[in-house]
């Protein structure tokens, strides 16, 4: 196995730059990257080292790009767009959101294109073979919740989506850049000093966006899957104390359906699948404010001491 | 329909295949449910399945009335 970090900065652009792209294992995908942005090269450089590079030969999943659109435009304003196969399905966006739009891309890729897996939009996280699914929407604190927990012991899976194999009904990891906003950037640098964070992009459609590498544990385990064991709906709330609540089965089984991209791609198949992930878990819900409060409940959790419905 | 009934809960949830829609139902609307799927059934009969006064009647007519409403159930002429 090659890792991308096996290469100097030099190879890496002229990768990105030439017609193959740059092939890289992504958890259960190959992904072919294009671009001629030097601060796109520069992020996959840095939060990409630990990922093996594919074969040239090798089947690839998505062969994705970010440049310049054409035209005078770029001159006095430039701006970069995602391309596809050759596509462009998205709108430009301003010049400097090169790396954040490749990743929203490739999150874009997964959950529309490989419904071999049901796919959730939740962070998961595994401890001791189990996996920890926190399923929300944007704004809950789930990608804070998920960073800090990777940082207390738990190996990242993903920290934005699920991949359930129908077959076995584990989860599938596929392990990325971590992606941070606003506030939670900084919250992330006081919990874990030892972060490095690549660039902050400003004024994104999400406010501030910066990303950190997927921890090199995780993408070395990328092939091992997790038992589904707990479902918790995190929610950030000033000032309250970390407290898991037990979640009605039925509750969380909604919950999932609400936060599922592919779920009617499935039919009555999703639903028995969801039915059977929330047979094998506990499920939650869990208000937190103090993220290493956050992260002892869920220690105990995983040790199996968790209480119900306090944080004492 | 498929239906999930976790023992103990207040709520069930249902499929249906035809909407593709999933929904969060009463309990008792899961058990009316079932039985409703077993084989066409007279109202008379749900309301001796579920315990016949005046109360249960009215609860059970508008029960039925929502899952009508709702697409999980028809009333046959």
């Amino acid at each position: 196995v090659t890792l991308l970090q096996t290469l100097d900065q030099r190879q890496v652009r002229a990768r990105l730059q030439a017609n193959t792209g740059l092939k890289l294992h992504m958890g259960p995908f190959v992904a072919s990257v294009r671009s001629p942005l030097a601060e796109v090269a520069d992020a996959v450089s840095a939060l990409y080292a630990d990922y093996p590079l594919a074969a040239d030969d090798q089947f690839t999943d998505f062969n994705v790009g970010v440049k310049r659109p054409r035209g005078m435009r770029s001159l006095w304003n430039p701006q970069v767009v995602f391309e596809l196969d050759g596509q462009e399905p998205f709108n430009p966006l301003p010049g400097d959101q090169g790396f954040p739009l490749l990743e929203w891309g490739l999150n874009w890729c997964v959950y529309g294109m490989c419904h071999q897996y049901l796919i959730l939009h939740a962070a998961v996280l595994e401890r001791g073979g189990r996996a920890l699914i926190l399923p929300a929407p944007s704004g809950s604190g789930k990608s804070t919740l998920c960073a800090g927990l990777l940082f207390r012991g738990w190996r990242l899976l993903s920290d934005e989506l699920a991949l359930i194999c129908p077959r076995e009904g584990n989860l599938v990891p596929n392990p990325r850049p971590v992606s941070l906003k606003n506030a939670s950037i900084q919250v992330i640098s006081d919990f874990a000093p030892q972060v490095r964070f690549g660039s902050q992009v400003e004024e994104t459609s999400k406010g501030i966006v910066a990303h950190f590498a997927a921890p090199e544990k995780a993408v070395i385990a990328a092939q091992q899957r997790a038992v589904p064991a707990w479902i918790v709906m995190p929610r950030y709330k000033a000032a309250s104390p970390a407290q898991l609540r037990p979640l009605d089965r039925s509750r969380a089984f909604m919950q999932l359906v609400e936060n599922a991209f592919n779920y009617a791609v499935f039919g009555a198949e999703g639903f028995h699948l969801l039915g059977s992930l929330v047979d094998r878990c506990q499920a939650f819900s869990f208000e937190y404010s103090n993220l290493e409060e956050a992260a002892a409940l869920f220690g105990r959790l995983a040790d199996g001491f968790a209480p119900a419905g306090s944080s004492d | 329909l498929l239906i999930r009934h976790w023992a103990g809960e207040e709520a069930a949830v249902v499929f249906s295949p035809r909407s593709t829609q999933t929904h969060l139902v009463s309990a008792a609307a899961g058990e009316l449910l079932t039985l409703a799927l077993a084989a066409p059934v007279t109202e008379v009969q749900l309301v001796d399945a579920f315990g016949a006064s005046p109360d249960t009647e009215g609860q059970l007519t508008s029960l039925l009335d929502g899952l009508v409403a709702a697409g999980l159930l028809r009333r046959l002429p």
